[in-house]
């Protein structure tokens, strides 16, 4: 369970090797529903064709996306372990809840749908979030510490109020906004497009956040309620936090500050559209982390 | 949505109380659920309502028009699935339907969405019914002419009947050389189309979901476009032997859909004078009783 209590700064050693990393074999992704408590929870979902030993691994995206951002690592990573990406209860094609809810009610109604999903309660897994997933994957550790193995963290939302005007969410929101939300989405999505990103993916991004509709606020809205910070130090499980040269960079690096044991890396080729356009060197160094042997 | 969050409410109500037996018994007022099967290119989604009651009757299979997706049913599905099993598949490349790279016939299409529905339990031997709407009516009418054994009854509306002039031109004009930046102007047609000059007595809810359900098939939402310009309709419908039911819904296609009765050799017409603009949201009840009375009715043999 201890880690050395440094912070491992490996720069790119691990991440820059693309071309061998075009090699990898990869998984089909495939789409499924399990039911939790307020209704349908969607799903994203590669795994071997054979069941291995390897934990099953819990993605959780940013919001107001979708767990298909992560549908390019999952064919990565499902190659050697079981590998779920969630679409949060109200996003994507989940079903939402009644009303905003906390991240402490969304990480069990969505570990109720992972039951639904065959992740029985003796199911050890391992938890990845990003951004708004970040507090989810931590939520789930802190909640669920027997359960969860292992906890991988990027652009962590540390905070996020003291380095960033958070805007405030528009609780007015009606249905008929949603033709200025698509044209602020669109222009905004493809001015950080890298060109390592294609346009399709870039559409599809902008898409799937036009599915939560008028209630794309709810979790940005809870998301200042979760004491990140005490929920950090009280993690118990070895952690890696993966900082992607991106909107949260500082934010992240600053979070170890909680996490003693936590190991860092670099991640300079992940940036805004890492889980998509550095997709497999970051499946290596996710399944380096996860198959490590516990020291 | 809001018939979801509602029922959203409800579940997690009866849960709390632990009355199961209630919820089963609010399962039966016609729960609409979705799921995913492993057919076509890929993985075929679909919605899927049925009564917790055995039932005789035979399912019932609904195809959307395009570039829509099932989703543009499930109102009606609360009531039709009160009595039957009935599911409405997203047809490959459209909702949440994985399709082909490049234009395939109707006829492929049938032939995916039928391995979907034994994917999804209905098993050979099963009779069972289909209904389409626009793009829907033809792959249901393909239906009906391919499977002769599995298709019971028919019901169409909406039929793009054209001439083979017109078909031609359309299929010439069609936009296959779109990309995923097309689809800004897209979605202010679409908006234009369905929210701003929409019926106003659909919520706006509804209207903003079933316009955003068209982005979807992004850039490849012209592909089953293709195969409607390419079925010769007078022929497909001269190959339909089951009872069919042809639905006049004033939505602008009324005349050209009476006019394929005549190629049917066992159709009827019921016309709905007062159905038009997106009838399974504003005028359910009209429709599935026009549905049910024709399915559920004994025919005399012709």
């Amino acid at each position: 369970m201890i880690f050395r209590p440094a912070v491992f700064l490996l720069a790119a050693a691990l991440l820059s090797i693309g071309d061998d990393a075009t090699a990898l074999d990869q998984a089909s992704v495939k789409r499924g529903y399990a039911e939790g408590p307020y209704g349908f929870v969607h799903y994203y979902e590669a795994k071997p064709e054979t069941a291995g030993a390897s934990v099953p691994l819990i993605l959780f995206h940013e919001n107001p996306t979708s767990g298909r951002g992560y549908s390019e690592i999952l064919s990565y990573l499902g190659t050697k372990r079981r590998a779920i990406a969630i679409d949060m209860p109200g996003y994507g094609r989940s079903d939402p809840p009644p009303g905003p809810v906390s991240y402490e009610e969304y990480a069990v109604a969505i570990m109720t749908a992972l039951r639904n999903a065959g992740i029985g309660s003796e199911q050890k897994i391992d938890v990845l979030g990003h951004h708004g997933g970040a507090l989810l994957a931590t939520e789930f550790a802190v909640r669920f510490p027997t359960q969860v193995r292992r906890v991988i963290l990027s652009g962590i939302p540390y905070r996020l109020a003291e380095t960033k005007t958070i805007e405030p969410s528009n609780r007015n929101e009606k249905p008929e906004d949603s033709e200025a939300w698509f044209d602020a989405l669109w222009a905004r999505a493809f001015s950080a497009k890298p060109d390592s990103v294609s346009a399709d993916d870039i559409a599809s991004i902008v898409v799937e956040t036009m599915l939560p509709m008028q209630r794309r606020w709810y979790a940005s809205a809870t998301a200042p309620a979760y004491d990140l910070p005490a929920n950090l130090r009280r993690i118990r499980q070895p952690v890696l936090v993966l900082l992607m040269h991106e909107s949260l960079y500082e934010n992240s690096k600053r979070a170890l500050t909680e996490m003693p044991t936590a190991r860092a890396l670099e991640a300079p080729e992940a940036r805004s559209f890492g889980y998509i356009d550095a997709a497999a060197p970051l499946a290596k160094t996710i399944a380096a982390f996860l198959d490590s042997p516990t020291p | 949505m809001k018939w979801m969050r509602a029922w959203a409410i409800l579940a997690a109500v009866a849960l709390l109380t632990l009355a199961l037996p209630f919820v089963q018994a609010a399962a039966d007022t016609g729960r609409v659920t979705r799921a995913y099967v492993d057919a076509g290119w890929g993985q075929i989604h679909f919605y899927k309502s049925e009564p917790v009651a055995k039932t005789d009757a035979p399912p019932l299979i609904l195809f959307h028009e395009n570039p829509a997706s099932g989703i543009q049913y499930t109102n009606l599905m609360q009531r039709l699935g009160k009595t039957r099993l009935v599911i409405a598949p997203d047809t490959p490349g459209y909702g949440s339907s994985d399709g082909p790279k490049q234009p395939v016939s109707m006829e492929e299409y049938a032939r995916a969405l039928m391995q979907a529905l034994r994917a999804a339990g209905i098993e050979p031997g099963t009779k069972f019914d289909v209904f389409g709407f626009h793009t829907g009516s033809l792959l249901a009418a393909t239906f009906a002419a391919l499977y002769p054994n599995d298709v019971r009854r028919m019901i169409v509306s909406g039929v793009p009947l054209r001439t083979e002039e017109d078909r031609a031109q359309r299929l010439a004009a069609l936009k296959r050389a779109e990309t995923a930046l097309d689809l800004p102007q897209w979605f202010a047609q679409i908006w234009d189309r369905i929210v701003v000059k929409g019926p106003g007595d659909l919520d706006a809810e509804r209207r903003v979901q079933l316009a955003i359900e068209t982005l979807k098939p992004m850039q490849r939402r012209w592909m089953a476009y293709d195969a409607v310009y390419r079925v010769d309709i007078a022929a497909l419908f001269a190959r339909v032997r089951q009872p069919s039911l042809v639905m006049l819904i004033y939505d602008g296609l009324q005349e050209k859909t009476k006019g394929v009765a005549q190629y049917l050799s066992d159709g009827r017409i019921v016309d709905l004078p007062k159905v038009n603009r997106i009838p399974f949201d504003r005028a359910p009840d009209e429709v599935s009783a026009a549905m049910l009375k024709f399915l559920d009715e004994p025919l005399a043999a012709r």
